[in-house]
């Protein structure tokens, strides 16, 4: 880049800009920074139930926005999480309502998952649409496929009322939710990955510049194929453990999630271009917005304002990695 | 007189002959022959579209010749594609083009090439291999780096070129094709970068150094090719003497790159 010797942009934040310790550090620290304070100011926060619909909302939330982070460092993004989410919850419960076991049913929308990340990959790398279209057209056409089987209705669970399944996927294990378990298994198998295996260098060199990962010997396309798959099957595994916490589907259930998971992402220090991001951050970071949606709803503040808040920091976020990134790299 | 074989080795390390690109109606090379010899600098010089790109590009197999063949080593070299080429020992080097700003020096070094250790099943990057190869292979060519984490984005532009040189030598690279190495650097950075393109012919490294300014490839090259219009119009050694005068000062390829083949006279072949 033309522009080093006379770069603008201090050291620092030259150094700073990539380095993914500075991302963990501070989202770390808002999130107990927000845990005190809510812990202070907001009435029954601090409380055993409080902090039990913190985990699994954030063990939710936190598992789909490290499949979707992993996908943005590649290059790419996926705006039909909460939709795959949403019609693999449906899958299971029509599947196991037609009498076949709750193992085969989660299975065969597990596959789903898998099949919808094929399709958004394959059509946006064979027609070079770019991935933010592609998904948001999926987004949609997931969502009104629930909406119409359902014809818009609650659906409730007919399957069996307790079984291992259910308790492996979403029952308590001791004082923790079992999706709790599962996001930090996600969550560590994930970070091992990206930081120090052949794949996730090549995530990571994908996102950076694919032209020259691909002159350097990364095959870019599976790359970035393997990430939406990965990203659509972490959403649906979080569709079917929904079925072992709500009896019921709302087909509008989970509902502007994927703009969490982004949000989460972002606040998390993903660059929106690629290249680099921490798995760590943005997971911190999706507890970070349960906590706050939680803390500020216990305070009394109204819950419609959630989205609000979430809207804020997103925009805030974005603009601060990009203010970060043009100071890197004016040219 | 720079050794022009290898024992054992016969001929130079890359012989071109008769080659010829066309891009429709526009011959963007036109017959030419072009060697490279072992241990040795080669500057290769024109103005702009002169066919210094087209010539590299040819050899690289960015593009195939459309007439001409070439060989490497001693044997025939048909590259269908730069991976070809880089696995023959050909690496072409262009400024800052060749590194991922935003992954640290090891990462960048070994991408698609990463080192691993197998733990059962899994595989996982050895990373602390890497990063004392990464360092080793810098101070190679003579950059001492406080640390392989440092990312690219803070690196100097000279620097960059050194990770991306200290790279294509580390996989094996016998012929380096640089590409306006020294535009766009600092004066005390240009000259950092020469002095370690003077220190690859100690290890047994050719280099081609196309530039348009030959102020900055007179020190280090041995031999100069100028190319106009897609012709090569020039082949002097530093050494060359016409009527008992020095044949080859840079002011007289200055004059040669600026009269392009206008030049009655005919094509200057001192050899």
């Amino acid at each position: 880049m033309k522009a080093d010797l006379s770069m603008p942009g201090s050291a620092g934040a030259r150094a700073a800009l990539f380095s993914s310790q500075r991302n963990n550090l501070i989202s770390a620290a808002l999130f107990v920074a927000f845990f005190s304070i809510f812990s202070l100011v907001s009435h029954g926060f601090f409380s055993g139930d409080m902090l039990n619909v913190i985990f699994l909302t954030g063990a939710e939330l936190g598992t789909i926005t490290i499949g979707l982070t992993l996908l943005m460092i590649s290059g790419e993004i996926d705006l039909s999480v909460a939709s795959v989410f949403v019609f693999s919850d449906y899958m299971v419960m029509a599947l196991s309502g037609a009498g076949v076991p709750l193992l085969v049913s989660a299975l065969i929308a597990l596959s789903f998952g898998a099949a919808a990340g094929l399709l958004n990959g394959f059509l946006t790398l064979r027609f070079r649409i770019p991935s933010f279209v592609v998904t948001l057209g999926m987004l949609i056409f997931w969502r009104s496929a629930v909406a119409g089987l359902t014809n818009g209705e609650s659906m409730a669970y007919r399957g069996p009322a307790s079984s291992p399944v259910l308790t492996v996927l979403g029952g308590q294990i001791g004082v923790l939710p079992a999706q709790f378990l599962w996001f930090l298994g996600f969550a560590a198998i994930g970070i091992v990955v990206l930081q120090y295996t052949k794949f996730g260098n090549h995530v990571f060199a994908t996102g950076g510049n694919r032209e020259i990962a691909r002159a350097l010997g990364v095959n870019t396309h599976r790359i970035k194929m393997l990430s939406f798959v990965i990203c659509a099957l972490l959403a649906s595994f979080v569709g079917i453990t929904f079925v072992a916490r709500s009896s019921y589907l709302d087909p509008i259930v989970a509902t502007g999630m994927e703009f969490e998971a982004v949000a989460a992402s972002v606040i998390g220090g993903t660059l929106l271009a690629g290249g680099s991001g921490s798995l760590f951050a943005a997971a911190v970071c999706a507890f970070l917005l349960k906590e706050i949606q939680i803390g500020a709803g216990a305070y009394g503040v109204k819950t419609e304002y959630y989205q609000l808040v979430v809207g804020v920091l997103l925009v805030l976020a974005a603009t601060f990695n990009n203010v970060m990134t043009r100071r890197v790299f004016r040219s | 007189m720079s050794d022009s074989t290898q024992p054992g080795q016969p001929g130079p390390l890359l012989n071109g002959k008769g080659l010829t690109k066309r891009f429709g109606k526009v011959t963007a090379l036109s017959d030419v022959d072009f060697d490279v010899n072992y241990n040795e600098v080669v500057g290769l010089l024109g103005d702009n579209g002169a066919g210094k790109s087209t010539l590299v590009k040819t050899i690289m197999g960015v593009f195939p010749p459309d007439a001409g063949e070439m060989y490497f080593m001693g044997k025939r070299a048909r590259f269908g594609s730069p991976e070809e080429a880089r696995a023959s020992g050909i690496e072409i080097v262009y400024q800052g083009m060749n590194l991922i700003e935003s992954m640290n020096v090891w990462r960048n070094f070994f991408i698609g090439k990463e080192e691993t250790r197998r733990f059962g099943p899994l595989r996982f990057l050895d990373i602390g291999s890497m990063k004392k190869l990464t360092l080793e292979n810098l101070a190679k060519v003579r950059v001492s780096m406080r640390s392989a984490d440092e990312f690219i984005n803070i690196l100097s532009g000279g620097q960059k070129q050194s990770v991306a040189i200290g790279r294509a030598l580390h996989f094996g690279a016998k012929l380096l094709i640089l590409d306006e190495p020294t535009t766009a650097l600092s004066v005390r950075e240009t000259e950092q970068v020469l002095n370690f393109i003077k220190s690859l012919k100690e290890i047994g490294v050719s280099v081609i150094f196309i530039t348009h300014n030959i102020y900055h490839v007179y020190d280090v090259a041995d031999r100069f090719e100028i190319l106009d219009h897609g012709t090569l119009i020039g082949s002097l050694r530093k050494e060359d003497t016409r009527d008992g005068k020095p044949a080859c000062t840079p002011e007289l390829i200055m004059d040669l790159i600026r009269r392009g083949r206008k030049d009655e006279s005919g094509p200057v072949d001192a050899r």
